[in-house]
């Protein structure tokens, strides 16, 4: 447990740094990722405790970003006037970028790459 | 609030634990209500919490700060979490390499056209330019898109409000909009699915099938990745 929490700390701090460090445009926590896939690529296989920690995380995503969604109470007065019209730009946006992403997926992967049978949906 | 628990309210309110607890509390109590309706979309447990602890704290005109000292020890696992998101990729890296000739063009232009037409559409309605700065990472999972807007000089909080209700509207129309445009490939669905709806987006694909699920979480992995490196170009370039 500790050794799994450790690393994923210590490879976020890592990237932290190194992204300060180099002036790199990302975020800590997004080159901490990157860093992970360089060490899994190293390990091959994650132990069991890794990828139950790993999961843990995971499973609780929604949870983690309730406190800094909650701080939209220092910005009510902002948010309130123009609430109509930001749903309105989420909303279209979101189907433009679904129906464009998938619509080209589907596109190319019936020529260049065709879903398995587990791949297609019913 | 009633007089004689007024004074232990005062107490109980200055303690960090308390605002931890009515966070975990307000979580748990979302989740089961969501878990009760059969897991519906318009139910979102992260929304539901939010939405409780905004009306506690507007009524009690406790401060965000004071919450926050309780709630920060669930907000330092944010940055960890997004390391965790290594871990997907690495285990489906088989399937995601023979599907790359469709995934690559896919994930360019699920993300510009999410932040291209947000940005465009909000300037359209004449919203002011650091509300266009906060939609930028819209459809980046949350931790991310916050440090994104940061950076871009947005609104951290508004852009985790904005990334969970895309969240929650794509978790709700995705999969039925795309089974209707015929697509029946579950890779493509939870491609979008990530893209444009991270972490929410995702959990309503692994609902669907596993596929979907993983090819969700690489898309939200992917987009948060480029994304974060096009907000830092611009910032480089343009901005």
């Amino acid at each position: 447990m500790l050794g799994a929490l450790t690393l994923i700390i210590g490879l976020q701090v890592l990237g932290t740094v190194l992204a300060e460090l180099l002036a790199l445009p990302l975020p800590g926590p997004v080159l901490g990722m990157v860093l992970f896939l360089l060490v899994l690529a190293v390990i091959r296989r994650p132990w069991a405790e890794l990828e139950q920690v790993n999961n843990f995380f995971l499973a609780n995503l929604s949870l983690l970003f309730v406190p800094a969604a909650v701080g939209i109470v220092s910005h009510l007065e902002l948010v309130s006037p123009i609430l109509g019209r930001l749903f309105l730009v989420l909303l279209l946006s979101l189907l433009a970028g679904l129906i464009v992403s998938a619509l080209i997926f589907a596109r190319l992967a019936r020529r260049f790459t065709p879903a398995s049978d587990e791949e297609l949906l019913p | 609030m009633n007089a004689d628990l007024t004074p232990l309210w005062v107490y109980l309110g200055r303690d960090p634990l308390a605002w931890l607890l009515l966070t975990l509390g307000a979580f748990v109590l979302s989740r089961w209500l969501y878990e009760r309706a059969g897991q519906s979309a318009l139910l979102n447990p992260m929304a539901l919490t939010v939405c409780q602890l905004v009306l506690l704290l507007s009524i009690t005109g406790v401060s965000y700060d004071a919450y926050f000292t309780g709630a920060q020890f669930i907000h330092v696992l944010l940055g960890p979490a997004v390391v965790c998101l290594a871990l997907p990729i690495w285990q489906n890296r088989r399937s995601i390499r023979r599907s790359l000739p469709a995934l690559i063009p896919a994930l360019l232009a699920g993300s510009l056209v999410s932040v291209l037409s947000a940005v465009g559409l909000a300037w359209a309605l004449g919203l002011d330019s650091t509300i266009l700065l906060t939609l930028v990472p819209k459809s980046v999972t949350a931790p991310v898109a916050m440090g994104i807007a940061q950076d871009l000089g947005g609104i951290p909080e508004l852009a985790a409000v904005l990334c969970a209700v895309t969240g929650i509207f794509g978790a709700i129309i995705g999969v039925p909009l795309m089974t209707r445009l015929g697509i029946r490939d579950a890779r493509a669905q939870g491609l979008a699915m990530g893209v444009t709806s991270h972490g929410i987006g995702t959990a309503a694909a692994f609902q669907v099938s596993s596929v979907m699920g993983v090819y969700s979480s690489i898309g939200m992995a992917l987009n948060a990745l480029l994304t974060a490196i096009l907000a830092g170009l611009a910032l480089l370039f343009w901005l």
